[in-house]
């Protein structure tokens, strides 16, 4: 084997790792990236440590917005949502005594909404989400958010509620530009920039970098073991020195 | 006992301050995370946004991260301050109870564009990440 086809070898074990590591950068940025809280019961603010946190069940979130949202287009101007959030009440609702609370009648609606589709077979919930509603429940800043479409996002036709920030970090493939390889992890949402960075008006949630700066020492370690382990293979007795710089 | 990142926030601060060009140019002070609603321009926020710890035989490395922020009404100002942040920071043998600084280093700018704040001014955020290792006897 000649030297370069045995640098060739190392230099794809060492991409191939890279492309791991980004992926725990990854997981580290899902980890850090803070998440408002759109349920009830659990704990505001909302910044890491997602714990008690039900907005991990898709099920729930699927749930939620088939119950609010299936009636109204993203693309709708808001007079033409507020129509159709009004079209779409039930008559329960007193209109001559609206006020800033959220109705009674949406935890009812909610939950025999759950109810009926856990029955059919439409959901699974991972836990009894029924018997413990309270953690289910939208918070009123939640109802809000889902009422007026700022909680969802959607990914390739599938649409969420909240966590948007969290769900759009992705490690992209490692790039090889002629004797430099790139993996990119990266958070492509609007208001990333703001959480990561801070603004006058609201204190910074950094969790790209933490992210790379935990996982500094063990992507280093991973591209340092595939190093050693292509070299060995290779069955190559030279000796190699190798610098990582992440 | 290690000691964590908080004395190294309280050095930066006392470098920051030990800095008189720096003080008379900053108006509304230095805070941590985010600035009071009404408070005068400029003035510096900084924020730590990461402290890995890495251990040794016989000792623990501290390499934490600050973003230093100024907010100025204009970009000039803004600029000047985060000049004269960074020749504060800028290799400073910053003084950490029961830590040895090894680095301090401006590794990042921080691009941002101009905001708008609360009463409806047009404010700018200029700033960067400072990287420091400090070292303390490992217990």
């Amino acid at each position: 084997m000649t030297l370069e086809s045995l640098a060739e070898l190392i230099f794809q074990a060492a991409t191939e790792a890279l492309g791991t590591g980004a992926k725990l950068v990854e997981a580290g940025a899902k980890r850090h990236a803070p998440v408002r809280s759109v349920f009830a019961g659990t704990p505001q603010p909302h910044i890491e440590g997602h714990e008690q946190e039900d907005e991990d069940d898709p099920s729930t979130r699927y749930a939620i917005y088939n119950d609010y949202m299936r009636p109204i287009n993203i693309g709708e101007t808001m007079s033409k949502r507020t129509a159709l959030v009004k079209a779409g009440r039930p008559p329960q609702w007193d209109t001559t005594s609206q006020n800033e609370h959220a109705p009674v009648w949406w935890r009812q609606r909610r939950l025999g909404h759950l109810q009926s589709m856990r029955s059919s077979g439409l959901v699974e919930p991972k836990r009894n989400i029924i018997d413990e509603p309270m953690k289910d429940m939208l918070s009123k800043r939640g109802a809000y958010e889902v009422r007026s479409m700022r909680a969802a996002w959607s990914t390739w036709g599938h649409v969420h509620i909240g966590g948007r920030l969290r769900g759009e970090i992705y490690s992209l493939s490692p790039s090889i530009n002629g004797h430099r390889a790139e993996a990119w992890v990266i958070s492509p949402t609007p208001y990333a920039k703001f959480q990561e960075f801070g603004t006058r008006h609201n204190v910074a949630h950094p969790f790209l970098r933490p992210a790379a700066e935990e996982s500094r020492e063990e992507v280093v370690g991973l591209i340092r073991a595939a190093v050693s382990e292509a070299a060995r293979t290779s069955g190559s007795k030279a000796a190699i020195e190798i610098v990582v710089r992440i | 006992m290690t000691t964590t990142s908080a004395p190294i926030k309280r050095a930066i601060v006392q470098k920051l301050r030990a800095s008189p060009a720096l003080v008379a140019a900053i108006a509304g002070g230095i805070h941590e995370g985010i600035a009071p609603r009404k408070i005068r321009y400029p003035f510096i926020v900084y924020q730590l946004v990461a402290a890995p710890y890495s251990y040794t035989w016989s000792s623990v490395i501290l390499s934490p991260m600050f973003d230093v922020w100024v907010y100025a009404e204009n970009p000039v100002d803004a600029n000047n301050i985060d000049a004269l942040i960074n020749s504060a920071l800028a290799e400073a043998a910053l003084g950490v109870e029961e830590q040895a600084t090894m680095l301090c280093r401006r590794v990042a700018d921080l691009p941002t564009g101009p905001d708008i704040d609360s009463e409806g001014k047009r404010i700018y955020q200029v700033g960067g990440t400072y990287s420091i290792w400090t070292e303390q006897p490992g217990s």
